[in-house]
């Protein structure tokens, strides 16, 4: 009888051994947490669609609207000479070199 | 084939912005969204310093990132003509802004207001013409993008004249801000005519491109003063 206790025990701990090692079951990804739904309308503002896109790509403010380095040569309507905010455009083409990204800068070559 | 291009001498350029100043009045834009702007600045180091004068408009690129994005979006209000000038119709406009987010010079931009060339002095230039007569790229709305046309009211002119020919030489027939340039720092003309004015004075200026590296392809060459960014 204590043998067979003892094989039982045994068997009981081979059987639940696993599960109980195992880490507890990943809850589902964050993605859609991290995600945000995309808006259908294109549109340039905060909360539109063009900064949508790029913050699912974890894209910071800072990574495009960086004092640095400002191009001279590019233009801001409205906005003194000097001012934060231009995008040096260099940055976006490591993404947009890509032909599987949409091709805003067509016939660039790697 | 003609190729329409631009050539601004930097060396020539005193600064002075009467090309600024005819694009205004011909095409009346608005502050919000200029078609022809004047950048500033300097180069070198104490006590050697220089400024440069540099004059951007739409640099008409072969591969226009503007036309890319907008037909991305469905909006395809953007074209590029027989001349190789990119226009913007601005009935098919839907004023999201991606031709500006992504043009690597910046040029075109959102008008988001109507308003006087001179507020309360009564109407100037383009704006004396009646609405329905305008040059479609004259027919403004707000909330939608414009840039440099080259000026598209005098080159169909020329066309219609049947005098495409004389596009950069006769006054008609060439944009505003070429025309008036006291120190002829611009010229304009058809590229792919080797005896044109403009092929000859880019090819022993050698004259360049601005930001070749984003692949754009613009038809507007600089000569560039020493030390000025390309």
């Amino acid at each position: 009888m204590k043998r067979l206790t003892l094989l039982a025990l045994l068997a009981t701990c081979l059987a639940t051994g696993p599960v109980l090692a195992a880490d507890p079951p990943a809850t589902k990804p964050a993605a859609s947490a991290r995600k945000a739904p995309l808006p259908s309308k294109p549109s340039l503002a905060e909360n539109g669609r063009f900064h949508a896109v790029h913050k699912n790509e974890d894209l910071n403010c800072s990574d495009c609207h960086s004092n640095e380095d400002i191009d001279p040569l590019f233009l801001r309507a409205a906005e003194s000479q000097g001012s934060k905010g231009p995008v040096n455009r260099e940055g976006c083409m490591d993404c947009h070199r890509s032909p599987k990204k949409p091709a805003w800068y067509v016939g660039v070559k790697k | 084939m003609t190729k329409l291009v631009r050539l601004i001498d930097q060396k020539r350029c005193m600064g002075c912005r009467a090309c600024i100043s005819a694009c205004a009045t011909e095409n009346h834009f608005t502050p919000d969204a200029p078609w022809n702007v004047m950048i500033e600045y300097e180069v070198g180091t104490y006590p050697k310093v220089k400024k440069i004068y540099n004059t951007m408009n739409c640099m008409h690129c072969e591969n226009p990132s503007c036309k890319a994005a907008c037909d991305s979006v469905g909006a395809k209000a953007i074209s590029k003509n027989a001349f190789g000038v990119v226009l913007i119709d601005y009935d098919k406009c839907i004023g999201c802004g991606y031709c500006a987010a992504v043009c690597p010079y910046g040029v075109p931009q959102l008008n988001t207001e109507l308003t006087p060339l001179f507020p309360g002095k009564g109407k100037h230039g383009a704006e004396t013409i009646d609405y329905a007569d305008r040059h479609p790229t004259h027919r403004k709305k707000a909330k939608v993008a414009e840039k440099c046309t080259f000026c598209a009211h005098k080159l169909d002119q020329a066309v219609a004249d049947g005098k495409v020919d004389r596009i950069g030489k006769d006054q008609a027939y060439t944009p505003s801000c070429d025309l008036v340039c006291p120190t002829q720092a611009r010229m304009f003309g058809d590229l792919d005519d080797p005896n044109s004015d403009i092929s000859k004075r880019i090819k022993a200026t050698g004259a360049k491109q601005l930001k070749p590296k984003f692949g754009n392809a613009p038809q507007v060459y600089y000569v560039l003063e020493e030390g000025a960014k390309s």
